[in-house]
């Protein structure tokens, strides 16, 4: 199997997410019935999304394997190819490669309390990963659930309407922050690390993923340290520039760990063992 | 392990022979410029010794068509079914081949445009009877008798080549090849005598194998602001060495007709880590330059068990900045544990 050859995608929905229109989420379904069969993932991996005569961008999955027959990508217009995706219409076709990379130890949160914090337009995987936890047949298997989700502005929150019924939820304890105080906005305000503290979520039998802009993973990191958690318990999820995905082309290596195949998914105590990870 | 001689007036013949079965590559010069190109025919060159560019493009072109695409079909490129011979590549060149197979048939993915070249392909490497000033094969592991990577290594005794078999194939070829006379006694003599003087010829050896933990514990060192001060970032080094391997990715053509490509591309340039946000984890030469020789000498070797770097000095002779890898990696030695 050649892993450079992309599956044919159409693009069956196109959701705006956020009021600056730089954020768009896009629902895929396979063209190829033997694709979709063969498509398996566990959330945290991610894929290699392409426009042809533009190329390709690697992008977290942002739906769950729960979720059957479609693939979401939430994303941000940035470069030439996410730029080109924001251009397209519902019916197009993309092309997919993936899924890669490894992904969020799942089975490690078995029996355990599971805190899941996330920062702006980051949030994509920690929502699959939060969807797949939410399922029935998963739910049962973590104990507590935790969410802390913040973002500067309420306008830049990712899944409004699925945060909405999240809050109605009383197997799942969500915590949504904004930066600044704001009109109409009657949930949590300040930064995502100062919340963190604020919430102090208990490091017994507790897994923690945390995922957003690198300064805010840096300033978390020391907060979940303090609370008690071990950094072998605590779980990111890094980004670098990426071609291949698949190990070969040389770029996204931090220190000798390259972000493609042995990330994107590393613990803190992976990454204390590696220069230059923020 | 067969000997056999191959005459330098049956050369030609040899070549002949393999070209019925096999894509023959061998050493050419063209404007001024020695690299290896398909039927050399008599141009082929066996007298040079580093050719100006390495021979890594005959399995991993500069630029390499992954997949074309028109009206909403992709295709894979058709690869010929004739397997590729490379005759009068050096040692270092073909134990580079061997240190790429590790990365492109490595685990958890193989590449395919790689494997396609590499399948059936036969390496014919002459050993070096006199090493130049800028070659260190031998602190990186290798000789200048090196058979890592290669199936036959020749010696040139002269009038002829004395072939030995490194590989079943290269066994195979010897055994069967009508074209070849028996290595009497005073023949393999002559060759052995130029394997065991070449080394003498060598500069003193600085075991560079072992350098990784060094360089680890020297990431924040000055040594790299002082080394990558003259660097002007041009990946001469990069695009010359047999074992850089680093690639992009890009579409040429339109939306509806075109093609991806990828094409070679190295850790020295500033966009080669530069994201669409503007944020470059490399920004500026400094940490270039230590990812390069991190790469070869700390990350590969922590891989694969070997580093990657053959020691054929054509970075040492292109560098138009006059960086010495060699000074870089004794001044990382001088600085390690006694």
């Amino acid at each position: 199997m050649n892993p450079y050859l992309p599956m044919p995608m159409r693009v069956k929905r196109i959701i705006p997410e956020s009021d600056d229109k730089t954020l768009r989420t896009f629902e895929l379904v396979f063209v190829n019935e033997q694709d979709k069969q063969k498509f398996d993932f566990v959330p945290g991996q991610f894929c290699e999304l392409s426009v042809v005569g533009k190329g390709e961008s690697p992008l977290g999955i942002a739906s769950s394997p729960t979720e059957k027959d479609i693939v979401r990508f939430t994303i941000n217009r940035a470069g030439l190819v996410t730029s080109a995706l924001h251009y397209m219409a519902e019916g197009d076709l993309v092309g997919l490669r993936g899924p890669l990379g490894n992904s969020y130890p799942v089975e490690q949160f078995k029996n355990q309390n599971v805190v899941v914090i996330g920062g702006g337009f980051a949030f994509t995987t920690l929502r699959s990963l939060t969807v797949y936890l939410l399922d029935p047949n998963h739910r049962a298997n973590i104990k507590d659930l935790t969410v802390i989700y913040g973002a500067r502005e309420p306008g830049l929150l990712l899944y409004h309407d699925e945060l909405a019924e999240w809050q109605k939820r009383d197997d799942l304890k969500l915590h949504l922050t904004i930066d600044h105080p704001a009109d109409g906005w009657d949930n949590m305000v300040g930064f995502v690390p100062t919340v963190t503290k604020e919430i102090a979520p208990s490091p017994d039998q507790a897994q923690v993923v945390v995922c957003g802009p690198p300064i805010m993973i840096k300033f978390t990191l020391p907060v979940l340290l303090e609370l008690g958690f071990a950094p072998e318990r605590i779980y990111t999820s890094l980004e670098r520039r990426m071609k291949c995905g698949i190990g070969k082309c040389g770029r996204c290596n931090i220190g000798p760990k390259y972000v493609c195949v042995d990330g994107p998914v590393f613990s803190y105590a992976d990454l204390q063992k590696l220069p230059e990870a923020f | 392990m067969t000997q056999q001689i191959l005459k330098k007036e049956r050369v030609a013949q040899f070549i002949a022979e393999l070209e019925k079965s096999h894509i023959v590559y061998g050493p050419v010069k063209s404007d001024s410029l020695v690299s290896f190109v398909a039927n050399p025919g008599d141009k082929l060159r066996l007298d040079i010794q580093t050719t100006d560019r390495s021979p890594k493009d005959i399995f991993f072109p500069q630029t390499e068509v992954l997949l074309t695409y028109s009206g909403g079909k992709t295709e894979e490129p058709a690869h010929s079914d004739k397997p590729v011979a490379i005759f009068g590549t050096r040692p270092c060149d073909a134990r580079a081949f061997s240190l790429l197979d590790k990365v492109f048939l490595g685990e958890p993915y193989t590449d395919p445009y790689w494997q396609a070249r590499r399948n059936g392909a036969l390496v014919f490497s002459i050993g070096c009877n006199r090493p130049s000033s800028t070659c260190f094969c031998h602190w990186t592991g290798g000789g200048p008798f090196d058979q890592q990577g290669s199936d036959v290594l020749l010696t040139d005794i002269g009038p002829a080549f004395v072939m030995t078999a490194c590989t079943d194939r290269g066994e195979e070829i010897l055994t069967n090849s009508k074209i070849l006379n028996e290595a009497g006694p005073d023949e393999i003599s002559a060759a052995e005598k130029l394997k065991h003087d070449a080394p003498a010829q060598l500069t003193e050896t600085v075991d560079v194998t072992q350098v990784g933990g060094t360089l680890e514990k020297m990431w924040e060192d000055e040594f790299w602001e002082v080394f990558s001060a003259k660097c002007l970032g041009c990946a001469a080094c990069a695009y010359l060495c047999p074992t850089c391997h680093c690639f992009d990715v890009q579409d040429e053509g339109q939306a509806d007709c075109g093609r991806r490509i990828r094409i070679w591309d190295s850790c020295s340039f500033d966009l080669f880590t530069k994201e669409a946000s503007g944020h470059n984890p490399r920004p500026s030469r400094k940490e270039r330059l230590r990812q390069r020789i991190m790469h070869k000498f700390s990350y590969f070797p922590g891989k694969f068990g070997t580093v990657a770097c053959v020691g054929c000095g054509r970075c040492v002779r292109a560098c138009p900045a006059n960086i010495d890898l060699r000074t870089i990696l004794e001044t990382t030695v001088k600085k390690g544990p006694e």
